[in-house]
């Protein structure tokens, strides 16, 4: 048996760079067109011709003259859309005779089911059930325009057509309808949003809850956190939160290959804020110790005259924990620090509090709420005064 | 044989039904190995191992007495506003067995078990940490939500823990209440993570004082285990601080706008406190006249202290102009502890179809808990400044971002080297079916040096059950001010990694990652991650 006749190979493209060509050029100019979700909707096939500017516009039909089931519907499971039977109250189609009848309307196959040849089968439509909850009986009160839009302009209608979170929220208010994630998306047993779908990851793209989940979000999403920690407990636990915050993974994403030996640069600025995750005294110093970059190391690195040491000769060490002091407190524990900057008889006794110290509103918010701090180098507290 | 009988029956009798609950499982086993290395003076760094098990198990139970269940029943179509009860918690058992914990250190020529000189290894020696457990009740009376146990909260102050009773109250205005009152999470709670633990003397060296000659004349000293009736050569010097083994009494007030779509606003108070410690242990164990872990020979010790006390506010709204939507934020947290405006932030995200544009300001100080000395050091304000764009057409299959930031600090003794600035940016796109592409490029310059790095990493989802990724990346890092060995210099790094979803509710995660640097030419990390979710279908 001869095998299918091939054209020669020619080279194209690869579709997606195409696509990506084509679909950047339109988002800078500003006409990507906009579309409900395809997680939540998923793709569609629909291998037809229909207009409903003809049939909605021109012919003024209703709605359910061929959606029989819109105003019943409890489900989104339901299939809505109509089969051949609602076309065959207008059209006079016999299968028999591919090629039409030539009574009435159109009745040739070809004229709703392009490409069809006679003896192949149909082309199947595919609509896929929604990633929704959704009844049409409890909005039969609300016009189809309101959600699917003016389809007296419209051929066939596509997923374009369907309403995306825009739109529901302009009712579900909370006041007027329920407002709750999971009135409308489905939910996990405890409630909370489903994200796992079997057609993607649903993630917010913003404008609506405020929190775009866009490509760099896992390191700048803290002030959509504080802000709205509700927000992102409509879809994620505390587990979620607490396996990387709270983490015992090393994470591979985040903290890259040997981080260890290069995170000295973003600890020394604060940037990022190790402390979101690492406690200074409880992680950092006893990492650091462990590892020989501490005071308590076995390395002694920090000895006076070591070549290999972290801070050089002549170095100010004032200004730079002035900076930042937590970078300190990332490899150095208070008593350290305590050894000069302190009051007890005895010792070098350099005031760590600076011009102006006295007096300060800080000094007296200090002493009036928390003295045991004084007491750590002022011994007699009736020695000690803001004034 | 009668008594027995009329038990069985005012048993059976008093017996209620038996509930199929719905209710969740999940569990994680992680398996790492890795090395860490430690910087010797003489000769080649140390490679010490790691060898970490980590367990998870997370329990959640929904709708315990079938309240909702009969509810939806017996009034199908209706809202359901509750009581609604649950329960759920998160356990983890976290060990490393290998020698960066189980070794041994030396400290002054003698050998110490690493532990015991370093106490805070520790909570990843062997931790069992309840990260959160509690019982909700939510819906009481239709408008009050009840948590009892261990909570994980997250809001404009930072992230906490506490073991308490928290309530949240809805009104009929666009405004609900919330209280909370219990012991916030510390390493010493029963099944506490260390990761909650105040910032600062709480888990520093534990010093007491020591009395001198007179009164007055004494000095402060890290505690003397040798003192210390029954010390064990594993034991460390934490189980002797009794300043760690403080109850934190915490509560929390705060209002917050509820169902406003425009904007949600949060107004909150906190305040933590501790009793001064005693004495270090039950009895006085010093040969000499033991004043407990504070002088106060006059009575110069308070009773309590506070261990930070903030108020915070924290606006997001939303509008809508000229097919923009834009959302301005601001959050800022005053600490009453300090009497200062420690945090502040304050920005605008404005998205036009596929662009958005957020420029932000912040400033921070730093501060630490209320028993540490550092509050009363010298710090300077930091100032950042930072500009996003982020693009990302919908279904386009690709997206990016780009952020420049700058970030100042206000020292007295201001030079050169008061500035950092820096850019990142990355794309993501489909590259071909079910494999997508991600570069990243990162640079900056200034306090604290110098970094220019990439990272290219791919993601191919071989079928509903198999995705593999993999992620190349270099950063050149020249670490400023210092001769440290090890900090300048090129480290690359490969990783490759794959997700196996057995079946349903099974899957298997592994990645295996090798880096070169200019500490180690080579380096091999793995990690085994096994993850179990038993969702039974009920009912």
């Amino acid at each position: 048996m001869p095998h299918p006749r091939r054209d020669p190979p020619r080279w194209s493209p690869p579709r997606g760079l195409v696509a990506v060509a084509i679909s950047c050029a339109l988002s800078v100019l500003g006409v990507a067109a906009a579309s409900p979700s395809r997680v939540v909707y998923p793709a569609q096939r629909l291998p037809l011709v229909f207009s409903h500017a003809l049939h909605v516009g021109d012919l003024g039909a209703a709605c359910v003259d061929c959606h029989t089931a819109a105003t019943t519907s409890r489900s989104v499971v339901d299939r809505l859309t109509p089969g051949e039977d609602a076309c065959r109250t207008c059209h006079a189609i016999d299968r028999a005779l591919p090629g039409g009848t030539g009574a009435g309307p159109a009745t040739a196959c070809v004229a709703c089911h392009p490409g069809y040849e006679p003896g192949a089968s149909v082309a199947r439509v595919f609509i896929p059930t929604p990633n929704l909850k959704f009844s049409h009986a409890a909005h039969a009160t609300t016009a189809c325009q309101t959600c699917h839009g003016d389809m007296t302009k419209v051929e066939l209608a596509t997923r374009d057509h369907l309403p995306a979170m825009e739109t529901c929220l302009t009712c579900h208010d909370g006041a007027r309808a329920a407002n709750a994630c999971t009135t409308c998306h489905l939910a996990t047993q405890g409630g909370r949003v489903r994200t796992e779908l079997p057609d993607g990851h649903l993630v917010p793209r913003g404008g609506v809850t405020g929190a775009a989940h866009t490509l760099d979000f896992y390191t700048s999403h803290d002030h959509v956190a504080r802000a709205a920690p509700d927000t992102c407990a409509s879809c994620h636990e505390e587990r979620f939160c607490a396996d990387c915050h709270a983490g015992s993974i090393k994470p591979m994403a985040f903290h890259a290959g040997n981080y260890v030996a290069l995170h000295a640069v973003e600890a020394i600025r604060g940037v990022p804020d190790c402390t979101v995750c690492h406690k200074s005294q409880r992680f950092c110093v006893g990492c650091h110790e462990r590892s020989g970059v501490g005071v308590r190391a076995e390395s002694g690195f920090d000895r006076v005259g070591v070549v290999n040491r972290f801070h050089r000769p002549n170095w100010n060490h004032g200004v730079d924990a002035q900076k930042n002091l937590k970078t300190c407190a990332g490899c150095h524990r208070e008593d350290f620090c305590a050894e000069c900057h302190t009051a007890e008889p005895g010792r070098m006794g350099v005031s760590p509090h600076g011009p102006g110290w006295r007096g300060s509103g800080r000094c007296r918010a200090l002493a009036s709420k928390n003295p045991r701090l004084c007491l750590r180098c002022h011994i007699e507290l009736d020695r000690v005064s803001c004034d | 044989m009668t008594r027995a009988s009329a038990v069985l029956v005012a048993l059976v009798l008093s017996s209620t039904p038996a509930h199929a609950y719905e209710y969740e499982v999940l569990a994680r086993t992680a398996g790492q190995l890795y090395e860490l290395p430690t910087l010797r003076l003489v000769g080649a760094d140390l490679w010490l191992a790691r060898r970490r098990y980590t367990q998870t198990l997370t329990l959640s139970v929904w709708d315990i007495g079938d309240l909702k269940r009969q509810r939806l029943k017996a009034r199908p179509g209706v809202p359901d506003r509750g009581p609604v009860v649950w329960l759920t918690g998160h356990l983890r058992i976290d060990h490393d067995f290998g020698a960066w914990t189980a070794g041994t250190v030396t400290v002054d020529d003698r050998r110490l078990d690493a532990i015991d000189a370093i106490p805070d290894l520790a909570a990843s020696s062997l931790g069992l940490d309840l990260l959160y457990g509690y019982l909700a009740v939510d819906g009481l009376a239709g408008r009050v939500d009840l948590r009892i146990g261990r909570q994980l909260e997250v809001d404009a102050l930072d992230w906490w823990s506490v073991d308490g009773v928290s309530a949240r109250v809805r009104t009929p205005w666009p405004v609900l209440f919330e209280a909370t009152a219990g012991l916030r999470v510390r390493d010493r709670s029963p099944l506490g993570a260390s990761d909650f633990e105040l910032d600062g003397t709480a888990s520093a060296d534990c010093h007491e004082y020591v009395e001198g000659p007179t009164a007055g004349s004494g000095s402060w000293q890290i505690i003397d285990r040798s003192r210390v009736p029954g010390e064990n050569r594993l034991g460390s010097d934490l189980a002797f601080c009794p300043e760690r083994d403080a109850m934190l009494p915490t509560g929390v007030l705060a209002v917050e706008t509820a169902g406003v779509r425009w904007l949600h606003a949060r107004a909150a108070y906190r305040r933590t406190q501790s009793r001064t410690p005693g004495l270090i242990g039950p009895v006085d164990r010093l040969d000499f006249p033991d004043a407990g872990l504070y002088p106060d020979e006059v009575g110069q010790a308070p009773a309590w202290g506070v261990d930070e006390e903030h108020a915070s506010v924290v606006a997001r709204g939303t509008a809508r102009a000229r097919g923009a939507v834009i959302e301005p934020w601001v959050q800022a947290r005053y600490s009453l502890l300090h009497g200062v405006a420690d945090e502040a932030h304050a920005g605008v995200r404005v998205t036009r179809g596929a662009h958005a544009l957020e420029p932000e300001v912040s400033r921070s100080v730093p501060t630490f808990d209320g028993d540490s000395i550092w509050n009363v050091f010298v710090v300077g304000t930091s100032w950042d400044a930072r500009l996003t764009y982020d693009l990302a057409p919908r279904h386009a299959g690709y997206r990016g971002f780009a952020t420049a930031w700058l970030r100042r600090y206000d020292a007295p003794a201001d030079d050169a080297r008061s500035w950092v600035a820096g850019l990142r940016t990355g794309a993501e796109a489909d590259v071909a079916p079910r494999v997508r592409a991600r570069l990243d490029l990162v640079g900056d310059d200034g306090y604290g040096g110098r970094r220019v790095g990439a990272t290219a990493a791919a993601r191919w989802q071989r079928s509903r059950a198999l995705a593999v990724s993999g992620r190349l990346g270099g950063l050149s890092v020249e670490l400023a001010d210092t001769d440290l060995r090890g900090a300048h210099g090129f480290s690359g790094v490969g990783q490759v990694a794959a997700s196996w979803k057995i079946d349903r509710g099974i899957a298997a995660h592994a990645t295996t990652e090798v880096s070169h640097g200019p500490r180690a030419p080579l380096d091999v990390r793995a990690v085994i991650v096994v993850d179990l979710a038993f969702e039974p279908e009920t009912h």
